[in-house]
């Protein structure tokens, strides 16, 4: 961690304004695109967000400076997000089968696909999928921790994963297609 | 998971590491005016808990004040604790690399203007295997009504500071303290009197400072030095044979008349005498070693006879040749002697506050020091002379339950009854057996040190 974050952090737990504008203004963005990952839509995206800062200036005395101050705060947002998941949404597919893991993207195409378009692509899945790719693939939780979280079974939830990545692979299919 | 997989898993995360959306103004103003307005909550509520707290600090000294159990009338600036001794101790803590000191400045007001320096290292507490310390350094300053001091707080990096007394404990977090409502926490654990006479800040915290050390002192097992004296009658039990009409004759060597009755009176020892010094060195907070050294001395306890009877033995050198029916006859023998004795005793507080209540067990061992017998004549004279046969040492068992009383800090009265049955006889003629069992009522005054 470095002098000036540690120093932000330090005033944050005592309460000072300023340090805490300027922990806002070094993770908003990061914390932002990460919401909008797991939300509906941007506006619960930003109420998340303004709920995941004000938990973060409530609880930053329990930050003991072990690990990555980004990790924890991560934490925090995506433990924000869960909990504001509408409960209309079903998560559980009527299928549980999970397909098969064989037909993944070529690593090359997407590498060379912008982070925009990738970022809209995962955004355009059917919520279900996506909290679960999201949760998997880019914040490394695993499927029993998923399960757990989701309520779901780890069948359920590897289903919504592979179903996820099927679509995001027919997409970008398409999208080379039209290149 | 294979290589490949991982590897287009990764490539989305590194995608995604350091991808920022910029989100809309009001989301940081919205965030802001929620910060504010629970502040705002705070700043009402914390004097309104203050408050309350205060009144409720007042009503416990209060309470006590008029139901005090212990001192009666004397109740204000009393602490009482709830457990048997506090976790304050008063070791120092080194200062060392990991120590590290957090400043905070506070306001006061200077109240008659005098400049002072006072500065009390008073809170040494344990955490774990942790010794923490709070060093307070308070300078005031004269001239403005409003003058600055700061307040240094020592402690080992990375701990919490616990500030603990017997009933509560106050945790100040590792960020420091940063606002006078922790000042006060450090504090909100002493009790404050009836009168709150403080003409400053100053004042408040030497009196808290004061009310913490004597709290300390009230509730350690110290250690003591006791002065006693004691004085009761004996009471001779069973062990001692009852010399015969052929054994005193023996003893004495007297001639008897048959016309004469003797009279033979229930013999016992009477211990006349007990004085002495001992040391009481706490083992636990309960427990406590006894030791030291007292002066006992005893006598022959019978009721006059018309011959004088030697009860405790053969008595040295009566002048046979001037005993005769008809001339100068021994009108009475008096016997007594005198042991030191060292004791080894254990004493146990069942109740250790101002008011104590213990017991105490153990060994005496009994050195002969002195051993008189008085031959007095019908004509008054005295022969000096000693028992024969009577014992170098002796071994007694030593039981005592008592009371004592804190005058002061430093001081305290007691009062013991205390049993001793002695194990060996006090004397080595085979023909008489003294193991008496003693009773005597002992009075202390003692030192804590």
């Amino acid at each position: 961690m470095n002098k000036d974050l540690g120093y932000i952090i330090d005033n944050c737990k005592k309460g000072k304004t300023n340090a805490q504008a300027n922990l806002y203004n070094m993770f908003a963005g990061k914390m932002f695109a990460l919401c909008i990952r797991y939300s509906i839509n941007r506006e619960e995206a930003e109420d998340n967000l303004q709920d995941g800062f004000i938990k973060t200036f409530k609880e930053i005395k329990k930050f003991k400076y072990k690990g990555s101050f980004e990790g924890w705060l991560r934490r925090i947002f995506i433990t924000v997000c869960l909990k504001n998941i509408k409960k209309s949404v079903k998560l559980s597919p009527l299928n549980e089968m999970e397909l098969p893991d064989n037909d993944w993207v070529d690593n090359k195409i997407l590498e060379s696909i912008s982070q925009d378009t990738l970022f809209e692509l995962i955004n355009d899945l059917p919520y279900k999928y996506r909290l679960v790719f999201n949760m998997y693939v880019l914040d490394e939780y695993s499927h029993e921790e998923i399960g757990n979280i989701l309520k779901i079974s780890t069948g359920t939830s590897k289903s919504n994963l592979s179903r996820a990545k099927k679509i995001l692979k027919d997409r970008i299919s398409e999208l080379m297609q039209e290149k | 998971m294979t290589q490949e997989k991982k590897h287009t898993n990764d490539i989305f995360k590194n995608k995604f590491k350091d991808f920022n959306i910029e989100p809309a103004p009001a989301v940081w103003d919205n965030i802001e005016s929620s910060m504010l307005s629970s502040r705002r909550k705070k700043i009402i509520l914390t004097p309104l808990i203050g408050i309350a707290a205060s009144l409720v600090l007042l009503a416990i000294p209060t309470w006590f004040y008029y139901f005090n159990p212990f001192t009666g009338e004397e109740t204000t600036n009393t602490i009482l604790a709830e457990k048997e001794s506090p976790v304050i101790k008063t070791e120092k803590i080194e200062e060392t690399d990991n120590t590290e000191t957090v400043k905070t400045e506070q306001s006061i007001d200077s109240g008659a203007g005098k400049s002072e320096n006072i500065e009390e290292e008073y809170l040494n507490v344990n955490k774990g295997d942790n010794k923490l310390a709070v060093k307070e350094t308070v300078k005031k300053q004269p001239g403005s009504p409003d003058s600055n001091y700061s307040t240094t707080i020592k402690r080992n990096k990375g701990n919490d500071i616990i500030i603990a007394n017997t009933s509560r404990k106050v945790i100040v977090p590792v960020g420091g303290i940063s606002d006078e409502n922790s000042f006060l926490a450090i504090n909100a654990n002493i009790k404050f009197p009836k009168k709150l006479n403080y003409n400053n800040e100053i004042d408040r915290i030497r009196f808290n400072l004061a009310q913490i050390n004597k709290a300390k002192d009230k509730y350690t097992n110290s250690s003591k030095i006791q002065l006693d004296l004691g004085q009761a009658r004996s009471v001779s039990g069973p062990g001692y044979n009852y010399p015969t009409r052929e054994n005193i004759l023996k003893m004495t060597d007297f001639a008897t008349v048959e016309s004469r009755v003797i009279k033979l009176t229930k013999p016992s020892v009477k211990l006349t005498t007990d004085i002495g010094i001992h040391v009481d060195i706490p083992i636990n907070k309960r427990l406590s070693f006894v030791s030291g050294i007292r002066y006992l001395s005893y006598k022959d306890d019978k009721e006059r006879s018309e011959l004088a009877i030697p009860v405790l033995g053969t008595v040295k050198d009566i002048d046979r040749s001037i005993i005769t029916i008809d001339s100068k006859i021994i009108k009475e023998i008096d016997q007594s002697f005198a042991n030191i004795e060292i004791p080894l005793q254990l004493k146990y507080y069942i109740f250790n506050k101002k008011l104590s209540i213990f017991v105490s067990g153990g060994l005496g061992y009994n050195i002969l020091i002195k051993n008189n017998a008085d031959i007095i004549y019908e004509d008054n004279s005295v022969v000096k002379s000693e028992t024969e046969d009577l014992s170098k040492s002796t071994y007694s068992g030593i039981l005592g339950l008592g009371i004592s009383y804190k005058v002061s800090n430093k001081i305290y009265l007691s009062i013991e009854p205390r049993y001793r049955h002695y194990f060996k006889s006090f004397s080595n003629n085979a023909d008489i057996e003294i193991k008496p069992n003693i009773t005597n009522l002992s009075f202390g005054l003692g030192f804590i040190f």
